[in-house]
């Protein structure tokens, strides 16, 4: 063994397998550094949930009071068929303490509430809307979980 | 003589290496940010959450002089596709990007390559 260190011979190699090693391990760490910061800049699920909240606001604020058989889709101009099968919008309306309405992916009301990608995003405000002189409490929770791709 | 040169030369070569290795890993983060992929996401989504945030009987002219300006940078027509609740940006040859918008309203999108200007009617 001893012999095996004497006969080993010193010097500076720089350029050696363990060089190219290292740069992939750079190199995979900046491509996946550079795709999370771009990717998360492009995310506009928050924005869209607040878009979509709004949207109903209006839309309720103008059909008011709305009980369980209210047309949300034809209402307030919503597509029936992506809020209901596509899987990627969620839409909670409740006034004062009754039974809220819900549209859309109902587990997203879960969901909102855990951090992590794959998860939905939502926004959420109360809205007091007076009518016959009485105040009501409506609180719209809306929710997105669009990616957007290369269809 | 040749043993004395080879340290050098040695040297020089992992310099270079380093300068070509870093300089492609930049290319790649300037492309990623700036370039079409990107430009075409920002796009698709953005005119997405403009149809989605217009009211019926509303206008809206969208300045897309970048997209204009690529068309001869990539030697491709621009396409702006809106239909089925689906807006498609295509840059390059290829599928382009989708995203989806909810609102129900018509769209029509006429596209002013003279003055690189989208201009969407929410019917």
């Amino acid at each position: 063994m001893k012999q095996i260190f004497l006969n080993k011979k010193g010097g500076e190699e720089i350029i050696t397998p363990y060089l190219f090693v290292v740069w992939v391990i750079i190199g995979v760490g900046i491509v996946a550094g550079a795709l999370i910061f771009y990717s998360s800049q492009f995310d506009v699920r928050a924005k869209e949930a607040e878009i979509l909240n709004l949207r109903v606001a209006d839309c309720v604020k103008e059909n008011f009071p709305v009980s369980s058989d209210f047309d949300i889709y034809g209402k307030c101009g919503l597509n029936k068929e992506l809020i209901e099968n596509s899987e990627m919008y969620y839409i909670r309306i409740k006034v004062d303490e009754n039974k809220p309405l819900r549209y859309g992916v109902y587990v997203f009301e879960t969901n909102c509430k855990l951090k992590g990608k794959g998860f939905p995003l939502c926004y959420e405000d109360v809205y007091y809307i007076n009518k016959n002189n009485k105040i009501y409490n409506v609180e719209i929770l809306t929710g997105s979980n669009q990616i957007g791709g290369r269809i | 003589m040749v043993e004395e040169t080879k340290p050098l030369r040695s040297n020089i070569m992992f310099i270079l290496l380093n300068i070509i290795f870093f300089s492609v890993m930049l290319f790649f983060v300037m492309r990623v940010g700036t370039g079409d992929t990107g430009l075409e996401q920002v796009y698709a989504k953005k005119i997405a959450l403009l149809i989605d945030t217009a009211k019926p009987e509303t206008k809206i002219i969208l300045n897309i002089t970048e997209l204009i300006d690529a068309e001869e940078k990539n030697k491709y027509k621009t396409e702006i596709n809106i239909e089925n609740n689906i807006v498609n940006v295509k840059v390059v040859n290829g599928k382009g990007y989708s995203y989806k918008y909810f609102s129900d309203n018509n769209v029509f999108r006429t596209i002013n390559r003279d003055k690189k200007k989208l201009i969407l009617e929410i019917k």
